[in-house]
């Protein structure tokens, strides 16, 4: 066996033979860990089944094959798609189109009624959640719900600039726009929109 | 094959993936940057606009209906969040680790499932609390941690689950158990439910259309619409439809694949840097970034192995080993050979008795003392030079690599004359202290 390069044995070190302690785990300790993996993995498997049989549902109804029986599902419908923390992953799954639409929330300026987007702190909360809530309320049939969550934000945005003594410009008025692209590989985040609907606005009057 | 061998191979298997015996290293390696990295991305998000947001924001999701929670107000929230960073940095140096990383994971349940009730479900932070429910109940805390130090220097084991340090005297045994394995092996499972749902919810809701149509090419091009990508790149592969098909083609299948992480070392060795460079492209190219969820992956790094090959490369750079001569009557030596045996990840250190093991230090090392030895630490460096008390102690800290920071701090002017003043105080007064059983010391 070869020395150290100063000659010295290490009378103290444990023997080679003695090898490392093995700890077993205790039988509680193993139902914990059992428990917790079981919890995970059904969990998310429970979720995965769920959402690919109500994503194949929903293609055969889309395609004729299927009549309207979401009652298949009344558990999973009833309680959401998905279960936070655990969840299908389904971010990016559905197929995207040659036009792409995005909802945009805008502020109206008191002084010279030009608009300027709402960005960061100024949103109630954040930029992709306020977009995928305000795109799903614009799919309503009315737009009560709407207008409400816009009166909602404007006097939220109010109560920032006013409390927080921002430079943020006073608004005169809310309003959601739907903007609309055609997908062209000159994408640019400054290039204007194709199309550009207005969906909801609510003046500060009505407020 | 019969049942019984079916059954017999499954158990196995099941053995092998979860209850491999494995030394606390990696897991509390894992430990201490995955809650380092959360403190630090967490430590300038505030989640307190939550109590300001409007009320029809509100659709709670699952978890909170089932338990009933709801905003809580906006100093209760800060309160909140500031335990939670506080947890988060206690989990990370191991400090009071079980109840640090139990407070992270309840405060984090929270803080973190509060944005999933304002109209849209993230992705991102799901596998973080996973993680953090997991390194709750594990033994993580066992390496790599503050109370490891403590454990070691009280003397009252360190292998977890109050295993006592096997062996006698102050040289340590490494201790081996599943309870290190289970917990990597479960932030595993998560993140192979992670991706295997991704994989299945694309067949799922989009079929092969999600493969062999222009879907991929118009994903990277949408992106550029609303965000800020740091390359073009995006729209050049965008222009290539075949690129396209393969990129997307392969991402399904590694999404697919991803849970053979799980029971095969090829995969986590294919699989893991695979979807970890998949998730960096997605930042580079849709400046879509997992900041927080990308922790996750040093769970598959083998830090031991790792860990070792760094050693073993500087050993071979600064070769010779450091003898320390202690007094093993004395419970603070042997307390202070402990925590050195803890810092010594380069194996550069023996330990020799004086009180115990005169005779054969003797007839190695005529040039000591025995009296001095005992009376102060003594240790000879690779180059032969006897240093004691003060002088060996900041002679470690360069053989240390833990210690480095210290090291100019002990060097600084007067840091000598200081150091040795309370080293002498401290060895003159150990002996009513510290005397393991009554014997005069010094």
């Amino acid at each position: 066996m070869p020395q150290p390069s100063d000659g010295i044995n290490s009378a103290n070190r444990p023997a080679p033979t003695a090898g490392p302690h093995h700890a077993l785990m205790s039988r509680r300790r193993r139902w914990i860990a059992s428990a917790l993996i079981a919890i995970i993995g059904v969990g998310h498997l429970v979720d995965i089944s769920f959402n690919a049989s109500i994503a194949r549902f929903n293609r055969r109804r889309a395609a004729g094959l299927e009549s309207n029986r979401a009652a298949d599902f009344p558990w999973y419908v009833r309680v959401g798609s998905e279960h936070w923390p655990f969840s299908p992953y389904p971010m990016y799954s559905y197929l995207t189109g040659s036009t792409y639409q995005v909802i945009r929330m805008v502020g109206v300026r008191a002084d010279d009624g030009s608009e300027f987007e709402l960005h960061g702190s100024m949103l109630p909360m954040g930029e992709t959640a306020m977009r995928y809530t305000l795109n799903k309320l614009s799919r309503r049939p009315d737009d009560a719900r709407l207008r409400k969550v816009l009166g909602d934000c404007l006097r939220r945005y109010e109560s920032m600039r006013t409390t927080a003594g921002r430079s943020s410009p006073k608004v005169a008025a809310m309003r959601v726009y739907r903007l609309e692209w055609t997908l062209s590989s000159r994408a640019d985040p400054g290039r204007a929109a194709d199309r550009r609907d207005l969906l909801a606005e609510f003046p500060q009057s009505e407020d | 094959m019969d049942a019984t061998s079916v059954g017999d191979e499954s158990a196995s298997l099941w053995r092998r993936v979860w209850c491999a015996p494995a030394r606390p290293v990696n897991l509390g390696f894992c430990r201490l940057i995955f809650f380092g990295w959360l403190a630090a991305f967490y430590f300038s998000v505030d989640f307190s606009w939550a109590a300001g947001a409007p009320a029809s924001l509100w659709k709670p999701v699952w978890l909170f209906q089932v338990l009933h929670l709801g905003v809580l107000p906006e100093n209760t929230l800060d309160a909140m969040q500031i335990l939670f960073r506080i947890a988060l940095v206690m989990s990370c140096i191991g400090l009071l680790t079980r109840g640090a990383t139990a407070a992270a994971f309840i405060a984090g349940i929270y803080l973190l499932g509060l944005g999933h009730n304002f109209g849209k479900t993230g992705h991102g932070d799901a596998a973080l609390v996973w993680t953090m429910g997991i390194l709750a109940l594990s033994r993580c805390g066992d390496a790599w941690s503050i109370d490891r130090l403590i454990r070691v220097a009280r003397r009252r084991g360190g292998g977890g689950g109050g295993v006592a340090w096997p062996g006698r005297g102050p040289i340590q045994r490494p201790v081996i158990s599943a309870e290190y394995t289970w917990p990597i092996r479960a932030v595993w499972l998560v993140l192979s439910c992670v991706f295997f749902g991704a994989g299945v919810s694309k067949l799922a809701k989009s079929g092969m259309d999600w493969v062999f149509s222009d879907n991929f090419s118009n994903l990277l091009i949408q992106h550029h619409y609303i965000y800020h990508p740091m390359t073009r790149l995006g729209l050049w592969i965008a222009d290539h439809p075949a690129l396209c098909m393969m990129l997307a083609a392969g991402t399904i299948l590694i999404e697919l694949a991803f849970p053979l992480v799980l029971i095969s070392r090829i995969a986590r060795t294919v699989l893991a840097p695979a979807m970890f460079l998949i998730q960096i492209g997605i930042g580079i190219m849709l400046s879509v970034w997992f900041t927080q969820f990308i922790v996750c992956y040093l769970f598959f790094v083998p830090w031991d192995r790792l860990g070792a090959a760094i050693a073993r490369t500087l050993r071979r750079l600064a070769p010779g080993r450091h003898v320390v001569f202690y007094d093993g009557q004395c419970g603070l030596c042997q307390a202070s050979v402990r925590m050195l045996q803890s810092l010594d990840w380069l194996g550069k250190f023996d330990y020799r008795d004086a009180a115990n093991d005169w005779t054969a230090i003797s007839a190695r090392f005529p040039a000591l003392d025995r009296e001095a030895c005992l009376r102060d630490m003594h240790a000879i460096d690779p180059a032969g030079r006897i240093r004691a008390g003060f002088d060996a102690y900041r002679r470690f800290a360069r053989a240390l690599p833990v210690m480095w920071p210290l090291v100019p701090l002990a060097h600084l002017p007067g840091a000598a004359t200081i150091g040795r003043r309370v080293y002498r105080w401290i060895a003159d007064h150990r002996v009513r202290a510290c005397a393991l059983d009554g014997s005069h010391v010094t």
